[in-house]
């Protein structure tokens, strides 16, 4: 058996916190083995509160963590990071909530594999409604040291995807990489699971639903979705990838794949981004990542990746760098909207 | 830090048919303290039918400023509401301000304004404006603004200042934080007068601090040409007022709003919905139909609790007499009675 620690970062979780908790209290494979590290974000709700009775009831298993400002859920998870004692990591939100059966699943494949990560799936649901029983738990036990794997593994999410909460890490792995979330923002996960690739040996897919994730129904007229920020901050997220990726050993080896993450997420994904929430890309906003492109990796055209036939859309975005090039703000703008239009969303 | 290309102020400027004035507009916008490099002027020629013309000048300012100006060229129609909609799309600065074809401003407007609003982290800020006449000039207009800073710490605050109705219903004596507007998603009406209400009143809900400041810093033409004078005579106005003010209801109804501040939303739209259409008519000689006030207080009736019942009959007694009689049922005899006496 491992020692587990669950991290969940609170902020005005009121109304769906207990039931985030009782699935987790309610685990199949008892308590003894779980440590569950609450971070109140400095709810200004009855939140902390009702973190403080969790903990008054289980002292042997709950942390609680009373932060006195707001710093955001990369914030929250890096602070329980660092009070985390266990040899794994895992990752709650507080209005989500887990199968009754995950850590007694998660523990058998540990003690059989002993992996860096293991990635389960997740299901959205409006409400909490009764879990199905899981069926067979096929596993997938990869072998990613190598190069080739590594760098199949880098393209393809099925195996190791951006978000964080459908996981299960060693520590040892997060300690090795000194990777941690993005604080203060939005889209704050990918600094924390991308770097992790590297260092990881081995990973194991297990498909099955472990995770339930409530989907709350987000307005297409307002709402934070169309906040610009979350543009912005995605850029400024995906810019810090980056920046630690070129200051590891691993960029000299995976350069291509690192670059073309970058370009990726950086360049081509605003655009989708914006399209599905029907908004539009600023001229402004472009040329910021126009030239941060031509700053960070000047190469851009050559890069592997984008001979690729399935990525020609992918293509004709980052061709717009070159394209915009003498053009008037307008004309810029009338070239991304209608590159934009002839997205399929 | 991608937030940091964003230019200070996004200035959005619907033009149709506007070469009269705009050159005038325009060189007020370019010759601002702030410095144009902090700008971002959006023009939109709202489908001008003066073949090209408009157009036209807004391709020379483009030309003059490539590096602050974006131009958009629509292809239908939609009046100012519809061009600043278009506009907003585009915007990007960390402020947005709006400015008509026909007006001008002074040339510390957005230096004051902007800075002011960094010093008190102000979500909206709105300033005081002039007039201009042809025959006379510059004149000030009877409005008093204070220099005040409105905290709202909670909801009996926000309450108050509902109430005060210190900040106004109007669009381009203000300037909004960006983000504040995209993430409340309020947009103007369009195809229609009064379009503003529709824009404006739902961000007095998002925002946690509201500054006016005294300075008159716009000035506003009035002309017999141009908007509003000559559809002022035109009766539909009046129904595209009411149609305006039901659309900022039903905006306000999918807001987690509408509950907390129910009383004052109520309060807003019986009073700009009814009140304000027989006030209007009555000003410029006109006499709303029977029949189509009734359909305007049937429609009422039907959106809210009690019309007659508000827990501000203190401050709305005329109004809430309007509200009983419809109550009790309109009659023509009786409502012209109302009318007379307002």
């Amino acid at each position: 058996m491992y020692r587990i620690s669950i991290i969940i970062p609170c902020y005005n979780a009121e109304k769906y916190i207990d039931e985030c908790m009782q699935s987790i209290l309610k685990q199949t494979s008892g308590l003894e083995n779980l440590e569950i590290i609450l971070v109140d974000d400095a709810s200004t709700d009855r939140t902390p509160e009702i973190l403080k009775k969790y903990e008054q009831e289980y002292p042997e298993n709950v942390m609680l963590i009373l932060c006195e400002k707001n710093g955001r859920q990369g914030t929250a998870r890096n602070i329980g990071l660092n009070y985390a004692t266990g040899e794994y990591i895992a990752f709650v939100d507080a209005d989500d909530w887990i199968h009754p059966d995950m850590f007694k699943v998660l523990q058998g494949l540990l003690e059989k594999t002993a992996c860096d990560v293991i990635q389960f799936r997740g299901q959205d649901r409006k409400e909490y409604e009764a879990f199905k029983p899981l069926n067979g738990l096929k596993c997938n036990l990869r072998d990613v040291s190598g190069v080739e794997a590594k760098k199949a593994m880098l393209l393809n999410s099925e195996i190791w995807n951006e978000g964080c909460w459908c996981k299960i890490y060693k520590k040892e792995l997060i300690d090795k990489s000194g990777a941690r979330y993005a604080e203060g923002m939005t889209y704050e996960e990918p600094l924390f699971t991308y770097p992790l690739k590297f260092w990881a040996n081995t990973v194991c897919n297990l498909d099955e639903v472990l995770y339930y994730h409530r989907h709350h129904e987000a307005s297409v007229t307002f709402g934070y979705m169309k906040d610009p920020r979350t543009i912005t901050e995605h850029l400024d997220v995906q810019l810090k990838v980056l920046e630690f990726m070129r200051n590891t050993e691993f960029y000299e080896e995976y350069k291509d794949e690192i670059d073309f993450y970058f370009l990726h997420t950086f360049f081509v994904e605003p655009f989708y981004f914006t399209k599905y929430r029907n908004m539009k890309l600023p001229v402004t906003l472009f040329e910021y990542m126009c030239d941060t492109v031509e700053k960070y990796v000047p190469d851009y055209e050559n890069n592997p990746y984008f001979q690729n036939e399935m990525l020609k859309e992918e293509k004709k975005i980052m061709d717009l760098i070159g394209l915009a090039k003498g053009l008037t703000g307008t004309e810029e703008q009338k070239m991304i909207d209608e590159v934009q239009n002839g997205i399929a969303v | 830090m991608a937030g940091d290309f964003m230019k200070k102020v996004s200035v959005i400027i619907p033009c149709f048919n506007a070469t009269k004035w705009l050159p005038k507009c325009f060189m007020s916008l370019v010759q601002q303290t702030i410095g144009i490099g902090e700008l971002e002027l959006i023009f939109v020629n709202d489908a001008s039918t003066d073949d090209g013309a408009t157009w036209a000048m807004l391709q020379e300012f483009e030309r003059a400023f490539p590096e602050s100006i974006i131009i958009i060229d629509l292809q239908e129609n939609r009046r100012q509401g519809g061009a600043r909609n278009e506009a907003l799309m585009y915007a990007s600065g960390e402020y947005i301000a709006f400015v008509d074809a026909d007006d001008w401003v002074e040339p510390n407007l957005y230096e004051r304004a902007y800075t002011r609003a960094r010093e008190t982290d102000a979500d909206i800020i709105q300033f005081n404006h002039n007039f201009y006449f042809e025959q006379v000039g510059v004149v000030p207009t009877k409005t008093e603004m204070a220099d005040e800073v409105i905290v709202i710490a909670n909801d009996d605050d926000r309450r108050k200042m509902l109430l005060s109705e210190k900040i106004t219903y109007g669009c381009w004596n203000k300037l909004y934080r960006r983000e504040m507007v995209m993430e409340t998603g309020s947009r103007y009406a369009e195809h229609v007068i009064y379009e503003e209400p529709l824009f404006v009143y739902p961000l007095l809900f998002a925002g946690k601090v509201y500054v006016t400041i005294s300075d008159r810093l716009y000035v506003y033409r009035q002309n017999n040409m141009g908007t509003m004078r000559n559809d002022m005579k035109a009766y539909e106005t009046l129904l595209q007022h009411a149609d305006v003010q039901f659309a900022v209801w039903e905006f306000m109804k999918q807001t987690p709003h509408f509950k907390t501040f129910y009383d004052e939303i109520k309060l807003y739209f019986l009073h700009t919905y009814l009140y304000e259409i027989l006030d209007f008519a009555k000003r410029r000689d006109m006499e709303i139909e029977f029949k189509t006030f009734e359909e305007l207080a049937r429609r009422a009736m039907a959106e809210v609790d009690d019309i007659a019942v508000t827990s501000y009959a203190g401050i709305v007694a005329k109004q809430v007499q309007l509200y009983q009689m419809i109550k009790d049922g309109l009659t023509e005899d009786g409502l012209k009675k109302y009318v007379e006496s307002i």
